[in-house]
């Protein structure tokens, strides 16, 4: 009998020690493949592709929108804005390298951009099966090409000296990573290195996606899309005549047209209108973008607005009463900010689309309006007018004005380019363009006349009497700390003043 | 031939009894010393013979003995042996029961334990009595300040938190420090010891050296808390004890919250500083409903006297050869904070049974129900971790008194009012059972397997009700469900055996499985429209469904296998040695680097045995130790050697992402420790145990910076290494004795001295200063905080002035008077020289007792222990927060030259940066226990007949604190303090009674 027990619980015991090694070696997880893994088949391809679009959305609006006008001169903080996007708004000392607006920026396109590496060289692993297997690989082929340009131009833009033809070859741009390689420390290349792979990029996609047709609100890039970024990037690196004609592409294009009427313009930026725009991420209730919520900031508690940032007076001036844009992007409410009530006017262009509403109040989401049509008249405008071409220029520029509602003008030389300038000022208001055009045309700025000054802050003279020299350091954001600690070939690189 | 003569021998002796041998029968009873009753199934044995018998269910026995039998030996399951001299009439024996034995016994990983004298590795038992009946629903707020180098903070005033430990330093820079915890030999989460009733437990075991830890291997590291919980007796009566505690709770320290200043104080300074002008005050102050108010905001964002219940039943006894003890166990606590508190319900069974002479078994199950509500406005928060900048002149009552829900000019609803529309009900189903079985086939040989498991439910309800005033008739729910089960399944096999008596080898092999995974899947649905129905699939709108929980926590598994083995000897039970081998395979690594091995060896010398100490009275005890080896680590995310890709949806399509870099060479990080101990008694009044240890921890698993051009910013890496080294002391001693009133009073310290160094680091630098933290990783020198350093104001332009940091070292800390400047940048970041970790921490109190009374207290402090106070920067920046409620300190500005200003000038420049005047000293000192009571004498519960004891008290926790910090609470376990909901103080009353 002990005996029967005792080869009973040997047994057990060595029954044991058996199973439990079966698995550690074979544990992965549940929520993930493998990279290895990730590139077989077409299907593949076509996931890798739609994570291009879900990270292209991740990555417009909210930060990626509002910092850049935070900081320039079109916004006074409120009383209650706590401070968030308090050290942009106020420069200087206050905003520094170790700053995570600049971080999460950078951190987010290097980011899409090492996604879009892996998959442009998985992509190439892969063997289609038929001919309609073949397109398919080249379009999600030309969308991860289309997407890197476009980051590549964004981080240009920020992180680097503006384009100038004369040094572009010696001033340095932001690390060229083309191809995905963890253990990488690139040192930065230069402006123009940057600008040439841009352009390079942007090539290539258009080859890849000559194919695809663009459409009024296109959730997908497409050949228009394509020439859209390129207009702006030839704009940005003074190529005045491919600016000119790339834009001009889509001007007189018959599938995009400039909305006229003042309802149908709210309803275009309130409840997500396709008519002016080339491209529009996707956006649904569970897929949303970043919302824009420092310009409402209702409150429910007291069913008065407590915004962060208040448009300036003289900005809501600059547009004439029969602007539909006036009506469209501005809105005065019932305010309360520390507990004291004021009548202001907010900015409104993102009041949040009902249809994206996860309660009964906005969540201030909108679906982001990457490619506006609006856009290009004015690229095409600045270009032709920098070409000494006046008529071209003053084409665009009219037409835009007489959609809007505003008269015509005949301008020209500096009271052209001004006139350009400030319809460029009114048209693309909030949407994140107004610092990196001051730093183009190498102006400075003085913050000014508040719509009212109890409402707002005020200390020192870093808020509402805040100055700002041309081409001041900051207009060039600082390498994050973190890129400056962990790669040492960029140590000696960081942008002058930061 | 040998054995011919033997057996002649024994036969011829054989005869020689037959023959000779006049027998007498000699009867008696015997009794139980604690209770007088008899007992049943004693052995009563002729003292060096076979010839026994044993006694009848009166406990009395009769025996035929041969007249020369001298004495009688009594044995009995859990009590100890008797040995009683014949006489002339009846023999009686009045046996002592033995469940001290088992807290002689010390369980030292795997093995059947030994004798806590015996033990090499250097172990602190804290015992179960020194843990019941504190006014704490986790058991490890009692462990507080018990054991030396077990350093235990509790950084919230939460009632459901789990405070931080950590044992002998800290042993990683990325990796976990917190100790393994084993329960009743199954390593469990650390937050499963909430979940225990801590009057079931019988003791804590903290297991700190080579010795006593290597056997444990992978993840004990940073020691092992072995967790053993009560068990019954045999031969036992049953012992039924009643225990039931009522108290209150409120705030610990109101010093900081006393600190800000009052209505008329901040309208003079908005007015004075310039914030306001006068008419925009009075426009403020007329807008308000409620004139005049005077709002102390922590006493509307904190309640007072919170109510707290515990109530307890035990059962425990045995037969003759079943042993059991069953508890449940109630305990509801209030936290102050709105929707805080914690509802416990446990049941425990632990049966153990001696089958036959070589088999027995035991099954122990701890099964625990818990419902809980946390705040969750903290960090941060103007809902509660910073809600004191709510203007002191807004009220949150209207005119009539009745509660406001929406707060006029704070602008925030009432926290009452927000908990009662946001509700989150979290609960929390543990069932830990073990059971074992355990077989001796021959002697000396112990066969054991054993298997049990660490499993919980959590769900979680988060709720937003259709009433809530923000989206009225638009309510919403998620519910969250997540299953955690850790199986661990051991089996060992020791030998003990003696060579010539004097030599003792235990020789154990064993091998050990542990897997576990966590299931989770979560949903949500709004559009509710009636608060009276609020259910998942109540809400016709935004239906989602997730595969992770709020925290974060998705489906996940882990694997370990591991087989082991120690040896050990000692001589004449005076030099003892033992080494032991580990090896260890964990899922987590990268493929080729799963596997390690690690040792120890160890000895200790019980040197009052010799004969050159044996005579030296005043020695009681004195025992030296030493042993060196090495453990592992493995304290990170399960699969972080591995390069992913996950999913991300765009429209009606899933695609793919990289979602981690992997790092295919991760493998174990890995200590080395080496300890010198010595244990000693004397003059029969004073106790000391001292240590000393050095810890090196190589190969640290911690987040490396990458830059964000190569797609990841941290990347898990085995990188650098760190040094820990210090000494640990206990010492109590007998003030006074006084041994016929049963009276003593004994204090006692507990104190650990620990030095941090970071050896080497990562990249080849020698300076790391870790992102948004303030703490710095600096080679040669211990973790230290590293901030601009702030001079102070220019007396003369009433500018702020940093010193300027060393331009080629920043490791080097300059404070050059000569060397400042006024403008604050990020280049300005240098060594402060101040070290994040206290240099001393323990405890100190004392026992005392007279007659039936009794006292006891612990004062738990840590000195040279730092926080970055971060909401200073909020409480303190009056021009960065304008218009809301800062300290009183800020109106110490600087206004014309010559002021010594606390502050700069208001015009122009910001009060408070991120600099070393946020790093405060958060040294402190807390009344961590008091306990008075009384227990009613025995002579009088006799008469009852029934009551076997009463006892009454009164208990304490965190009575008062004694700090220099100026935030509110300095017993905060981070580098930064970030809006912290602090520790409460209890008062509580109880009885004890027992049957």
């Amino acid at each position: 009998m002990k005996k029967i027990n005792l080869y009973i619980t040997t047994g057990l015991m060595s029954f044991v020690a058996i199973t439990s090694c079966k698995k550690i070696d074979k544990l992965q997880p549940h929520d993930s493949i493998t990279v290895g893994e990730a590139f077989k088949t077409v299907k593949d391809a076509a996931a890798w592709d739609v994570g291009t679009y879900a990270i292209f959305r991740n990555n417009q609006y909210g930060e990626f929108m509002v910092g850049t006008d935070v900081q320039g001169d079109q916004l006074n903080a409120s009383l209650d804005y706590g401070n968030r996007n308090g050290s942009e708004h106020r420069w200087g000392q206050f905003f520094l390298s170790s700053d995570g607006l600049l971080s999460d920026i950078w951190g987010s396109y290097y980011s899409a951009i090492a996604n879009i590496n892996t998959a442009i060289e998985g992509f190439k692993t892969i063997k289609p099966a038929d001919a309609t297997e073949t397109a398919s690989l080249n379009k999600y082929t030309g969308d991860a090409y289309f997407a890197r340009a476009f980051y590549y131009h964004n981080l240009i833009l920020r992180f680097a000296k503006p384009y100038e033809p004369s040094t572009a070859a010696t001033d340095l741009g932001v690390p060229l990573v083309i191809a995905y390689n963890l253990q990488e420390k690139p040192k930065r290349a230069t402006v123009k290195a940057v600008y040439d792979q841009i352009l390079s990029d942007l090539n290539t996609a258009k080859g890849l996606l000559a194919s695809v047709k663009g459409t009024q609100g296109a959730q997908a890039f497409n050949v228009d899309v394509v020439t859209a970024l390129e207009a702006r990037v030839r704009l940005n690196m003074h190529d005045w005549a491919g600016a000119y004609t790339a834009a001009n592409t889509l001007v007189n294009s018959s599938t995009y047209q400039l909305i006229t009427d003042v309802d149908q313009f709210k309803d275009y930026w309130t409840n997500d209108g396709v008519k002016e725009s080339i491209f529009q991420s996707y956006v649904s209730t569970t897929q949303l973008p970043n919302a824009n919520t420092i310009y409402l900031g209702f409150n429910s508690g007291n069913s008065k607005y407590d915004p962060d940032f208040i448009p300036s007076q003289w900005v809501y001036d600059t547009f004439a009463k029969t602007d539909i844009r006036k009506a469209t992007y501005f809105d005065l409410k019932a305010c309360n900010i520390q507990g004291v009530d004021y009548s202001l006017v907010l900015v409104n262009k993102y009041p949040g689309n009902p249809a994206l509403f996860t309660s009964n109040v906005s969540n201030y989401e909108n679906a982001p309006k990457v490619f506006r049509v609006a856009e290009q008249y004015l690229i095409a405008a600045e270009a032709a007018d920098n070409n000494s071409n006046s008529s071209g220029a003053l084409t665009a520029l009219n037409a835009l004005r007489g959609a809007r509602g505003l008269v015509q003008i005949s301008a020209s030389g500096a009271a052209l380019t001004d006139s350009i300038r400030v319809e460029r000022f009114r048209e693309l208001a909030f949407e994140g363009f107004r610092l990196n055009d001051l730093k183009r045309w190498h102006l400075g700025f003085q913050r000014r006349d508040p719509q009212n000054v109890d409402a707002i802050q005020t200390a020192g003279n870093y808020y509402d009497k805040l100055k700002i020299n041309a081409d001041d350091n900051k207009f060039v954001w600082g390498i994050p700390l973190n890129d400056i600690t962990a790669n040492l070939n960029i140590k000696d690189q960081q942008n002058p003043g930061w | 031939m040998k054995k011919l003569l033997l057996a002649s021998l024994c036969f011829l002796l054989l005869c020689v009894t037959q023959v000779f041998a006049q027998n007498r029968t000699i009867t008696g009873t015997v009794i139980s010393k604690s209770d007088g009753l008899p007992l049943p199934g004693v052995t009563v044995k002729v003292t060096g013979t076979t010839i026994g018998t044993q006694t009848n269910t009166s406990g009395k026995y009769s025996l035929s003995v041969p007249a020369s039998a001298k004495t009688l030996t009594f044995t009995f399951i859990g009590f100890a042996d008797y040995q009683a001299t014949i006489g002339s009439g009846d023999v009686d024996a009045s046996l002592v029961a033995s469940s001290s034995q088992l807290n002689e016994v010390v369980v030292v990983g795997y093995g059947s334990g030994r004798k806590a004298s015996d033990v090499v590795g250097t172990v602190s038992s804290v015992s179960g009595k020194d843990i019941e009946n504190r006014p704490s629903p986790n058991a490890f707020d009692a462990l507080q300040g018990k054991v030396a180098g077990l350093n235990i903070l509790s950084s919230s005033g939460e009632p459901s938190s789990t405070p931080s430990l950590s044992l002998n330093g800290l042993s990683s820079l990325g990796a976990s420090s917190t100790p393994l915890v084993v329960l009743d030999g199954i390593p469990v989460d650390p937050s499963t010891v909430l979940t225990l009733n801590p009057n079931d437990i019988e003791s804590f075991n903290v297991l700190k050296d080579a010795a006593s830890t290597s056997i444990y291997g992978s993840r004990a590291s940073n020691g092992v808390i072995y967790v053993t919980t009560k068990k019954g007796s045999l031969n036992r009566a049953a012992r039924i004890t009643l225990t039931s505690q009522y108290g209150v709770s409120k705030l610990a320290n109101t010093d900081f919250f006393e600190n800000f200043m009052n209505a008329a104080e901040f309208k003079a300074f908005q007015v004075s500083s310039g914030q306001l002008t006068q008419t925009q005050l009075n426009n403020t102050l007329n807008a308000l409903e409620v004139k005049n108010a005077d709002t102390k905001w922590y006493k509307v964002y904190y309640k007072d006297n919170t109510p707290q219940y515990m109530e307890n039943i035990s059962i425990s006894g045995g037969g003759g050869k079943t042993s059991y003890y069953v508890s449940g166990g109630y305990t509801k606590n209030e936290g102050i904070a709105y929707r805080s508190a914690y509802k416990r319900y446990t049941l425990r069974s632990n049966i153990n049974s001696v089958v036959t002479d070589w088999m027995q078994f035991g099954l122990n199950l701890g099964l625990a129900y818990d419902d809980r509500q946390t705040n969750p406005s903290g960090s941060n928060s103007t809902n509660l971790g910073l809600a004191q900048l709510a203007a002191p002149y807004y009220s949150p009552n209207d005119p009539t008194g009745q509660q406001y829900k929406f707060i006029p000019g704070w602008g925030r609803y009432h926290p009452a009012y927000r908990a009662s529309v946001f509700t989150d009900a979290n609960n929390n189903a543990q069932f830990n059972p073990t059971a074992y079985l355990q077989l001796n086939p021959i002697k000396g040989l112990t066969l054991k397997t054993q298997g049990g498991m660490d499993a919980y439910d959590y769900r979680e309800t988060p709720t937003q009700l259709p009433s809530y005033l923000g989206s009225v008739g638009n309510g919403n729910i998620a519910e969250y469900f997540t299953r955690g089960v850790s199986k661990t399944f051991t089996n060992t096999a020791e030998y003990k055996f003696s060579v010539q008596t004097e030599h003792h080898f235990t020789a154990l092999a064993g091998q050990e499985y542990t897997d576990g995974s966590t299931n989770v899947f979560g949903a949500s649905s709004a559009g509710l429209s009636d608060d009276r129905i609020v259910l998942l699939g109540s809400g016709p709108n935004n239906k989602n469904v997730t595969s992770t929980n709020p925290q974060g926590l998705g489906n996940e598994d882990y694997a370990y296998n591991s087989l082991f083995g120690r040896v050990d000897y000692d001589y004449k039970e005076r030099y003892f040695v033992e080494g032991s081998v580990r090896t260890d395979k964990s899922s987590r690594f990268g493929i080729n680097h799963r596997s390690a091995t690690f040792w120890s060896a160890g000895g200790s010398w019980k040197a009052k045995q010799e004969n050159f100490l044996k005579d030296v009275s005043w020695l009681d005890d004195l025992t030296v130790r030493a042993s060196t080896g090495t453990t592992g680590n493995s304290s990170i995310g399960n699969y972080q050697s591995l390069a992913t890709v996950s999913t991300i949806a765009n429209g009606d399509a899933s695609g793919f992402n990289i979602s981690a870099a992997g790092n295919p060479d991760l493998t174990w990080e890995k200590q080395r420790l080496t300890t010198f101990g010595i244990t000693t008694s004397f003059f029969d009044r004073i106790r000391l145990e001292a240590s000393y240890y050095i810890r090196t921890t190589t190969d640290m698993l911690v987040d490396v910076p990458f830059p964000y051009t190569s797609g990841f910013s941290l990347v898990t890496s085995n990188v650098g290494a760190l040094q820990n080294h210090g000494f640990d002391i206990e010492l109590n001693f007998d003030a006074w004795k006084d041994k016929t009133h049963n009276g003593y009073i004994t204090p006692f310290i507990v104190a650990n001295i620990n030095h941090n160094k970071v050896t080497s680091l990562f990249l080849d630098k020698d300076y790391y200063v870790v992102p948004n933290t303030g703490v710095a990783w600096i080679v040669g020198k211990p973790v230290s905080l590293v901030y601009p350093l702030y001079k102070g104001v220019n007396s003369q332009t009433g500018a702020p002035e940093w010193y300027l940091p060393d331009p080629t070292n920043p490791t080097k800390t300059r404070k050059d008077p000569n060397a400042v400047t006024s403008e604050f940048t990020d280049d300005l970041q240098q060594n402060t020289g101040i070290s994040q970790y206290p240099w001393l921490t323990g405890s100190f109190g004392l026992d005392g007792g007279y007659a039936g009374f009794y006292v006891h207290t612990l004062f738990n402090f840590a000195l040279g222990k730092h926080l970055i106070n971060n909401d200073k920067y909020f409480y303190e920046n009056p021009n960065i927060f304008p218009g809301f409620n800062q300290t009183k300190r800020v109106t110490n500005y600087w206004k014309k030259a010559g002021d010594n200003a606390l502050f700069p000038d208001i015009e122009n420049y910001q009060f408070t940066q991120f600099d070393s005047n946020l790093i405060e000293n958060a040294s402190f000192m807390r009344m961590k226990e008091l306990t008075i009571g009384y227990a009613f004498p025995k002579a009088l519960l006799e008469r009852t007949k029934v009551l076997k004891g009463v006892k009454l008290f009164l208990t304490g926790r965190n009575l008062f604190t004694v700090t220099k910090y100026t935030g509110p609470d300095p017993e905060v376990d981070s580098n930064l303090a970030l809006g912290n909901y602090p520790n409460t103080k209890q008062y509580t009353f109880g009885a004890e009674v027992t049957f």
